[in-house]
C-alpha cells in the first residue's frame, strides 16, 4: 500500500469539513468514513472493514486528518472539533480551546502516517483481541457484582466484606440454599482474579 | 471524551471499558479463546502503542471495535444479493472461516445457513472470529490446562465443557479425561 499524497489528504480534510459543518449534532467515525467514501476520497482505502488492515487504514487516516482539520480550524479561528471516542462535532470556535490540545495525547497517536504501510493484519487481530479480553472480564466483573448485590466503584475489601455477609445468611448449615451459596462463591472467585 | 449511551449497554461496557484503561493487566479468568489469541499475539503487539500506554491503545481498540460492529451491522441488513454474487460471498466466507477454527467453520456454515446468512454471530467474542485469531483444539486445550494450574478451576471446567460442546470429537489428554 502506498501513503496518501497531500492532494489526497487535503481532499479528506475538505470532505470531512463539509460534512461536519453540516451535522450540528455530530457525526460518528463509521458514518465520516462512509461519506469520505461518497466524496471519492482516495485516501480513505476502498474494501471491507471487516478486513482488518482496510479497517485499520480507513481509521488511522480518518483521525490523522481530523487532528489535522481541528489544528487547521483552532489557526484559522473557524470552528472547535471536539474529537470523542464515539461522536465528532463541528462546534464555534472558542478562543482558547486549542490549548486543551497540549493535554491530548491521541494527536501523537495518529500523527505518523508511516504506520499505514508497517501495521500488519496480526497487529490489527492482537489490538483487537486484547480489546475483547478487557471487554468479557468487564461484563464477568458487572455480573459477579451484581450476585453480590454491588455496583462499582468497589473495592476489594468491600467485596470481601459483603461476600462473608451473603455467605453466612445462605450458609446450608444455617438453611440457605446450596446453589445460592455456589453463585455467590463463584462470583467472589471472578473478582478475587480481577484483583490478582 | 463523555459520552451520552445510558441506553445502549454496550456503549456503556465500552465507556466503562475506557474509564478502566489504567487498569494494569487483564483479569485471569477470561474467555478462554480470546485469552488463548491475546496470548498467542503478544509478540506481535505493535511497537508503536507502547510509549502511548494502555489508554491510547484503548481507544483506538475501541474505535476499531465500533467501526467494525457497525460495518457487520450495515451488511447483515444490506438486501441478499443476486444467486451469483451470494455463491461467491459464501465462497469467500468459507475461506475466511476455515481459516479460523474448525467449530467456528462449522457454526458459520451449518447446512441450514443460506448464502446471504451474517457471516458473524451477535455475541461480540463470536462476531469477530473472522478478524480475531482463534486458537486451535490443542491450543484450547493448554489453556484449560494452565487454568487448571492456576487454581482456576472453575473456569477450567467450564471452558472444558464449551470445548466438548465444539470438539465432541476430539481426544482429550488424560489429565482432562473424565
Amino acid at each position: 500500500m502506498s501513503l496518501p499524497d497531500a492532494a489526497a489528504l487535503a481532499a479528506l480534510e475538505t470532505a470531512l469539513a463539509e460534512a461536519l459543518a453540516s451535522a450540528p449534532a455530530g457525526l460518528d467515525e463509521y458514518s465520516l468514513i462512509q461519506s469520505a467514501r461518497r466524496a471519492g476520497c482516495s485516501a480513505i482505502p476502498t474494501g471491507s472493514l471487516l478486513e482488518p488492515l482496510t479497517l485499520f487504514r480507513a481509521h488511522y487516516v480518518l483521525f490523522h486528518v481530523l487532528y489535522r482539520l481541528r489544528a487547521r480550524l483552532w489557526q484559522e479561528r473557524r470552528a472547535h472539533l471536539e474529537i470523542e471516542l464515539l461522536r465528532v462535532v463541528w462546534q464555534p470556535y472558542q478562543a482558547g480551546a486549542e490549548a486543551l490540545a497540549a493535554y491530548d495525547p491521541l494527536p501523537a497517536l495518529y500523527a505518523d502516517l508511516n504506520r499505514l504501510t508497517t501495521i500488519t493484519a496480526e497487529e490489527v487481530n492482537t489490538l483487537l483481541a486484547q480489546f475483547w479480553n478487557q471487554y468479557h472480564a468487564q461484563s464477568r466483573r458487572r455480573e459477579a457484582l451484581a450476585v453480590l448485590g454491588l455496583n462499582d466503584p468497589v473495592d476489594y475489601p468491600a467485596i470481601k466484606r459483603r461476600y462473608r455477609e451473603l455467605a453466612m445468611q445462605h450458609h446450608p448449615d444455617r438453611g440457605g440454599a446450596a446453589e445460592t451459596l455456589v453463585a455467590i462463591n463463584a462470583a467472589l472467585a471472578t473478582l478475587a482474579a480481577c484483583y490478582r | 471524551m463523555n459520552h451520552d449511551h445510558d441506553d445502549d449497554p454496550d456503549l456503556a461496557v465500552l465507556s466503562a471499558l475506557y474509564r478502566q484503561a489504567e487498569t494494569p493487566e487483564p483479569p485471569p479468568a477470561l474467555d478462554v479463546r480470546i485469552l488463548a489469541a491475546a496470548r498467542r499475539e503478544t509478540v506481535k503487539k505493535p511497537r508503536w502503542l507502547t510509549p502511548l500506554a494502555l489508554a491510547a491503545s484503548l481507544v483506538l481498540a475501541v474505535s476499531l471495535v465500533t467501526v467494525l460492529r457497525q460495518e457487520q451491522t450495515a451488511r447483515d441488513s444490506a438486501p441478499a444479493p443476486a444467486a451469483s454474487k451470494a455463491a461467491a460471498s459464501l465462497e469467500e466466507r468459507q475461506s475466511v472461516a476455515e481459516s479460523a477454527a474448525p467449530a467456528d467453520s462449522a457454526r458459520s456454515l451449518a447446512p441450514a445457513a443460506p448464502p446471504a446468512a451474517p457471516m458473524v454471530a451477535a455475541e461480540p467474542a463470536v462476531q469477530l472470529q473472522a478478524t480475531v485469531p482463534v486458537p486451535t483444539p490443542a491450543e484450547w486445550l493448554a489453556e484449560i490446562g494452565r487454568l487448571r494450574e492456576q487454581g482456576q478451576r472453575q473456569a477450567a471446567e467450564q471452558s472444558l465443557r464449551e470445548f466438548r460442546q465444539q470438539y465432541p470429537d476430539y481426544p482429550l489428554p488424560p489429565d482432562l479425561t473424565p
